[in-house]
């Protein structure tokens, strides 16, 4: 399984050191289409997995990601039709997309327990780089404080996928 | 037995196809559990018999109120509310469903 190029290279951080004072300028527009390019990776990935596993509790994480993604991201597209903010696509959803269909090809090639493991294995690993993009680029940078609220409201989700993921990922290794 | 422990643990929701209960006694209490941030608040609830429940998801996405074997909520979905009367004199761990690192207890006085 190719390694998950870090969410925050994608967003230019590189080796600076992590910081709101050098967290690179994302805008709005940027961060929204950011933010459902984010969620859509996950949903598409378990949605694959929920039909292609064969273990109960590997299926039960894969809904809840397609459900509770697919929640927050109805709450992104409402707020920013609300607030008349069109999502503009650039980079780093391009990557996060682009990333998310190679993991899902990638996925295709195996089986069973090798399936489950690396499924999950990617979940551990994306969501840790979500949370980070969170708390150092995305909700840092939102100009809008309805959309920063949104962030941080969805924030304890990813959190919780996270410890589920990882306790998952125990039983499966 | 499942039947009379699902029997004293009188159901309602708000938007779900559950059962119609009667309203709490005069005696009984309506204690409110938010559900937010991926938590109940408060985790461990202390009731005397005959107290309601009130799960009140603030969260964006559904979760779930089961306690094995006493009470299931079924999805309480975004923005709505599920209600119980626990059965007296026990102590009941309940979690979400769908986000097992969300638990709590409730301890109902005999």
């Amino acid at each position: 399984m190719k390694k998950l190029i870090p969410l925050l290279t994608l967003l230019g951080i590189g080796a600076l050191p992590l910081g709101a004072a050098n967290a690179p300028k994302v805008t709005d527009p940027q961060i929204a289409a950011i933010v459902v390019a984010a969620n859509q990776v996950d949903i598409d990935a378990g949605k694959y997995a929920v039909g292609k596993t064969h273990n109960a509790e590997v299926k039960a994480f894969a809904q809840t990601m397609v459900t509770d993604h697919t929640a927050v991201n109805k709450s992104a597209v409402d707020l920013v039709t609300k607030l008349k903010v069109t999502p503009e696509a650039n980079d780093t959803s391009r990557a996060l997309t682009a990333g998310g269909e190679k993991n899902v090809s990638a996925l295709h090639a195996l089986e069973g327990a090798a399936f489950d493991k690396a499924y999950v294995d990617h979940e551990v690993a994306y969501h840790e780089q979500v949370l980070q993009a969170l708390d150092t680029v995305l909700v840092p940078n939102a100009q809008n404080s309805e959309l920063k609220d949104l962030l941080v409201k969805v924030r304890p989700a990813f959190v919780a996928h996270l410890e589920h993921a990882k306790h998952l990922q125990m039983s499966l290794h | 037995m499942a039947a009379a422990v699902v029997g004293l643990a009188l159901l309602t929701a708000a938007g779900c196809h559950r059962a119609e209960v009667p309203p709490p006694s005069a005696s009984g209490r309506s204690l409110v559990v938010v559900i937010e941030g991926m938590k109940f608040t408060p985790s461990s609830i202390h009731v005397h018999p005959g107290d309601q429940i009130v799960f009140e998801n603030h969260d964006l996405f559904p979760h779930t109120a089961t306690a094995k074997g006493v009470f299931d909520s079924g999805p309480i979905p975004s923005g709505k509310s599920w209600t119980v009367i626990p059965p007296a004199g026990r102590t009941i761990p309940f979690a979400c469903l769908y986000h097992p690192p969300m638990t709590g207890e409730i301890v109902v006085e005999p």
